[in-house]
């Protein structure tokens, strides 16, 4: 039976033990090759399933999942989730979602994937190995390509019935560079396409290479105050969990967010746009539906430093009397929850080079490893694969500095954005300036 | 068992392994006294890792059917077929005593004797402790429960069958109102059953919580620099595990970490000998690793000099030792990786209030927050609560402290160890590719460290 057919089923099963059910479903086939100290490591293939089983009675939830499409094991699987909202208290405006009329969002699958096989997949990771080698002093520490069809659907008992396939590509990287006894600061790249054609991962190998390249032999600096520019990894190390959890409506609710009284208020600087963009075509992160059966939307957020929108899932929208913004995220092993899909910031015209050119003293940050709390946005911790500038100019890379602020409290200091980007899971981010911060070494 | 016995025996390769695992998962969170999550989880099948020609193939299938099985393994042979032809460097495997056995903890209460509705009243009723408290504005409260059976054969002769479960619970406090908003989180977990609540009462997690939340929001920012500073066991857990104990996994060292090349040389002080123990009934408790190899104590340094790495069977034969029984894999459908289990500082000869009274100036941290380390040694963790010492008195407490510095060079710092031994890391887990349950933590030692403020 395909997936559709198997996940109406089960709802079928939950109505006749008298509770509401959505169910959702997924079949994988994937293969992944894994590298190692600059090596093949293992190559693996295997076909997984599963479903997540959620069911209402009143307002009161159970959630059950099994990683089966069998019938008799999805069966047992939804009598617990029917059991469990019979024993569990009741939660106010938790419904189920509404249909709505789903985007149509081409691209999302390449028939090419059907001819790729082990073998192909394996030579695009040696190719991969072979580019980073081009540098002797640079190497792999791990890595992983993943090439999968990967399908998805949903039933509900509101009449929500949507399946979609999709071909997705993608890969990682973590590269150091080592010369004599000198380790550099880790260097992580990630790549991904729904094109067999458009896989560019020998260009991810070479430009990690390069970065990874570029933090040996730091040297120490002093404490200063000048110019930050966060490049992507930092940006996602730094900024977006504790943005994106102050954006959804149920921590809003919930008095844990400090964004909950400045919808229409300035919140970043006017550079700054940041939406959910989850039916771009063809990209990688698209789907036309989200973990509840809601139509995904482009969800702008922030637009010109202007905090547009929050987040909502059919809880938290229910609770306000708004309409969902399809930002229901999680995998069929858990309750749908707010998150994004494919957060974007958006790029300007302003090259990276420029910017650099522009700072009189900085630094430009790779990667930062240290808090960033999601609930205050209060962070500390240590700059990592930076690069010092002085009158414009990339100088050397740096050994042990700090920066510590508020998140809060720099977006709306970015002065500027740049027009290169880089893909992270779930997120395209740019280069972003923030000037006047202290370094502390 | 006997199903992927004869699995093994089928195989054409030179060696294979299979692993059934069931995992059953159940979760509960609550927040601001709503239930956010209440999921049940069976997660299961059986995960076939094969040696051909000197490279790794791996698949897996979500049944115990014997021709779904063959097919699984024919799979993985094929898939190590297409790797060896591009692998550089062969891998060959370190040779092992087999194991055989029945393996499991010592649990005085399981959890399946305690239903499902005493396990959410007992989160409701924590929850409503927390928000009962003045200047609380929001409140989280997990509990979860992961309890395993596994099966594991392998073609070398080990057999074993293997039971787990590792509660956890998280009691968490927001305090303030507007732009400023603390939270403090109080969390434990460990290898045991229901008895986890008689070594970490609610009620306790709950005034502690409540009450941090509440005067952290009043307290002030570090200046920040170099502090000599007193770390709690659980301090002490996260530098052993994140900021030294990933270095000493023999996969990153082989990779280029630190202490690829420093196998007997000084890289603490002569008070600190650390160990990683899959024998210690922690939240990093394993018997048997997941290649069936015996899990034996490592003793990562030894008074200051680094004695040991943490090996899988690959990497022992690499540097030509024994296998340390690290080879840990999260789910069936996942292949084993080197990971750390138990990791800690053995206690010394000081109380903890003689630490306290001998330190002119500095910090008393407690609490392991986040953390994150690179293979140079460098790490940052977040400290959940810091003092000011002065002339040996305890005084303000502080917020948003972070300690960052090169792990070996704060170990050579060490200058006072106490006598005391505990483990408090058992909750969350590491990530590494995959996730893992471990455990970490120590006496309460003093060391110089950089303390991050504003």
């Amino acid at each position: 039976m395909d997936l559709l057919g198997t996940v109406e089923d089960v709802v079928t099963f939950c109505e006749n033990r008298g509770a509401e059910a959505e169910v959702s479903g997924i079949k994988t086939k994937e293969v992944i090759v894994a590298m190692e100290r600059s090596d093949i490591k293992l190559c693996i293939k295997q076909n997984t399933t599963g479903v997540g089983i959620r069911t209402l009675i009143g307002n009161s939830m159970g959630f059950a999942s099994c990683n089966s499409l069998d019938e008799r094991i999805t069966t047992e699987t939804a009598e617990k989730a029917v059991s469990m909202s019979r024993k569990t208290p009741p939660l106010p405006f938790c419904t189920l979602a509404s249909p709505g009329r789903l985007p149509d969002v081409p691209g999302l699958y390449d028939p090419e994937i059907q001819n790729i096989d082990e073998e192909d997949a394996i030579s695009i990771a040696h190719n991969m190995i072979t580019a980073i080698r081009e540098d002797p002093r640079v190497f792999i520490d791990s890595g992983e390509l993943s090439i999968s069809v990967r399908e998805k659907a949903i039933s509900t008992s509101t009449g929500i019935s949507a399946a979609e396939k999709k071909s997705r590509l993608s890969w990682l990287l973590i590269a150091i560079a080592r010369e004599k006894d000198e380790v550099g600061s880790f260097e992580y790249e990630y790549g991904c396409t729904t094109k067999v054609k458009e896989v560019y991962a020998e260009e991810t190998a070479r430009m990690i290479a390069e970065k990874a390249a570029a933090n040996l032999h730091p040297q120490k600096i002093e404490s200063f105050s000048g110019d930050i520019i966060l490049g992507p990894g930092a940006v996602v190390d730094l900024i977006v969990d504790p943005f994106v959890s102050s954006v959804n409506a149920n921590n809003v609710y919930r008095g844990q967010s400090v964004l909950a009284q400045k919808l229409t208020e300035e919140v970043a600087s006017d550079v700054v746009t940041i939406r959910d963009h989850a039916v771009l075509p063809g990209d990688f992160n698209a789907s036309a539906f989200d973990r509840e059966g809601t139509p995904h939307q482009n969800v702008t957020i922030v637009e010109n430093g202007v905090l547009t929108q929050f987040m909502y899932d059919s809880l938290a929208a229910n609770r306000e009397n708004v309409s969902p913004t399809g930002n229901a995220t999680g995998t069929v092993r858990e309750i749908p929850m707010i998150g994004v899909t494919n957060f974007v910031v958006d790029e300007t015209s302003r090259a990276l080079d420029t910017i650099v050119e522009e700072a009189d003293t900085g630094l430009l940050i790779t990667r930062y490893s240290g808090t960033a709390e999601r609930i205050s946005g209060d962070f500390s911790g240590a700059v990592k694969g930076a690069q010092y500038i002085k009158s414009g100019e990339i100088q050397h890379p740096v050994k042990e500095a700090a920066i510590a602020g508020n998140i809060f409290e720099i977006l709306p200091r970015i002065t500027d954005v740049s027009e290169e980007t880089l893909r992270y899971p779930k997120m395209v981010l740019p280069y972003m300036k923030i000037p006047e911060m202290q370094i502390i070494v | 068992m006997d199903i992927i016995e004869k699995l093994i025996e089928k195989s054409p390769t030179g060696y294979t392994e299979a692993r059934f695992h069931k995992r059953e998962k159940n979760q509960i969170i609550l927040r601001k006294g709503e239930l956010e999550d209440i999921t049940s989880e069976i997660y299961q099948g059986v995960g076939i890792r094969v040696l051909h020609e000197g490279a790794w193939g791996f698949s897996s299938v979500n049944s115990t059917d014997e021709s779904l099985l063959e097919e699984a393994l024919q799979t993985a042979v094929k898939m190590a077929k297409a790797a060896s032809r591009k692998k550089k460097k062969k891998v060959q495997l370190q040779k092992i005593t087999p194991v055989t056995g029945k393996f499991e903890p010592d649990i005085k209460d399981p959890l399946s004797n305690h239903s499902l509705e005493e396990k959410i009243e007992l989160c409701v009723e924590t929850d409503k402790s927390v928000r009962s408290h003045k200047d609380i504005k929001s409140s989280f409260i997990y509990y979860q429960e992961l309890v395993d059976s596994k099966c594991i054969v392998t073609s070398d002769g080990s057999c074993i069958s293997l039971s787990d479960s590792k509660p956890q619970f998280y009691v968490g406090a927001v305090a303030g109102s507007g732009s400023d908003l603390v939270s403090y989180i109080d969390a434990f977990g460990t290898t045991a059953g229901w008895e986890l609540f008689e070594k970490s009462p609610p009620e306790a997690m709950v005034e502690k919580a409540a009450s941090l939340a509440q005067q952290l929001l009043k307290a002030k920012y570090p200046k920040g620099g170099k502090a000599t500073v007193i770390l709690d066991p659980a301090l002490v857990g996260l530098l052993c595990h994140e900021a030294v104990g990933h270095t000493m996994e023999a996969d990153i060292a082989l990779t280029g970490a630190v202490t690829r090349d420093k196998i007997g040389e000084m890289v603490a002080s002569e008070r600190v000998t650390m160990v990683d123990s899959g024998v210690i009934q922690a939240g990093g408790w394993i018997p048997v690793d997941d290649e069936g190899v015996s899990c034996k104590d490592v003793t990562l340094i030894e008074k200051g000099v680094l004695t040991g790495f943490l090996h899988n069977r690959e990497t022992a034969f690499i540097m030509d030792t024994e296998p340390t029984g690290n080879a840990r894999a999260w789910e069936y459908d996942l292949e084993p990786l080197i990971r750390m289990r138990t990791t800690y500082i053995k206690e010394g000869d000081w109380k903890k209030e003689e630490i306290i009274e001998n330190t002119k100036k500095g910090y008393l941290l407690k609490g392991a927050g986040s953390g994150q380390a690179d293979s140079n040694a460098q790490f940052m963790f977040q400290v959940k609560e810091a003092y000011t010492i002065e002339n040996g008195e305890l005084g303000n407490l502080l917020r948003s402290v972070t300690m960052t510095g090169n792990a070996f060079d704060v170990l050579k710092t060490v200058d006072a160890v106490g006598n005391t031994l505990d483990f408090d890391m058992g909750f969350g887990g590491c990530g590494k590719g995959q996730p893992a349950k471990v455990d970490g933590g120590g006496p309460w030692l003093r060391c110089d460290v950089l303390v991050g403020g504003r």
